[in-house]
């Protein structure tokens, strides 16, 4: 009976269940951000998203999405200039 | 008695120490950190590579800018210095991890190159969208750093068309000698031949009879 009570106020298991308890806290955490991160696309954001307007600048020198920025190449300023005679 | 008791004294102090908490700590914030550095490293790398290949494509746009006797041999000149820079070893050597991916240098079509791409270039035959400026080089670029997947954070593009882009160069090109002597010096003569065959007072003096003028000059630019 008295080894019955010393074990039920032993508390050295208490400190290993806190950290047990803490880890599966903490790597919940962990995935719930990963898959929140993969889910709504955050490395896709910063490197997928801003592409086109990079591609813009790239191809006709001006901020805008790739595919509207042909309109906007400074090669279409008015000149002078022109091979087709007038 | 005594063992047990320094065995549970050892024990509580290794629960409580904390030293592996910043184990811990260190092994998320170093994939965090790895992670991100990555991402802006395979950034800036690509825009670096980027401003590598706006010098080829104005190099070989600059080869083909000047005069020569006709248009093929002004191309010939620009796909000659894009092959002399591509075969650099400095360039070739990284080019070679395919990290990057030149595409061959292109320059449209011969005569009007790529302006038919662009709306408003001359295409329309409207005297006002006459520009027609877009003669130069062009290469497929693509960036296959940019294409990654990073743990705990997820793929960087689901779309092929990430990192991939035209640079180019439209730098125009001068008048062959060949479109100087057919579309001006001959038909100039076709006027002067013509002049004289009218009369009325116009007469050249200086070739009469002669179907074709005895010597052309041209300086390239007509």
């Amino acid at each position: 009976m008295a080894l019955m009570v010393q074990v039920r106020r032993s508390r050295r298991g208490v400190a290993t269940m806190e950290a047990v308890l803490l880890m599966i806290v903490f790597t919940s955490v962990a995935l719930m951000f990963s898959n929140r991160a993969t889910e709504r696309g955050f490395m896709r954001d910063i490197v997928q998203g801003p592409w086109s307007p990079i591609r813009g600048m790239i191809e006709d020198g001006v901020w805008q999405r790739h595919n509207a920025s042909k309109t906007a190449h400074p090669n279409n300023f008015s000149r002078r200039q022109s091979t087709q005679p007038p | 008695m005594k063992r047990q008791w320094g065995t549970q004294n050892r024990r509580s102090s290794i629960l409580r120490q904390k030293r592996g908490v910043l184990t811990l700590d260190f092994i998320f914030a170093l994939m965090m950190t790895m992670g991100l550095s990555l991402v802006f490293l395979a950034i800036c790398f690509t825009l670096s590579m980027v401003e590598v290949g706006q010098y080829v494509t104005f190099s070989a746009a600059r080869a083909s800018w000047a005069a020569h006797q006709n248009r093929d041999k002004q191309l010939d000149l620009g796909r000659r210095k894009y092959e002399e820079l591509r075969m650099n070893p400095a360039l070739r050597g990284i080019l070679s991890k395919q990290w990057i991916r030149f595409g061959q240098v292109d320059f449209g079509d011969p005569l009007r190159g790529h302006n038919d791409d662009y709306p408003g270039s001359g295409q329309d035959n409207n005297a006002a969208n006459d520009n027609e400026t877009f003669i130069g080089a062009r290469m497929r670029f693509q960036s296959t750093v940019l294409d990654f997947n990073l743990p705990l954070l997820g793929d960087s593009q689901d779309d092929d068309s990430t990192g991939v882009a035209n640079i180019q160069t439209f730098l125009g090109r001068e008048v062959t000698t060949d479109e100087c002597n057919n579309n001006f010096n001959t038909q100039r003569w076709q006027n002067i031949l013509s002049m004289q065959a009218q009369g009325a007072g116009q007469v050249y003096n200086g070739a009469s009879g002669v179907a074709q003028p005895p010597a052309q000059l041209t300086d390239n630019g007509c």
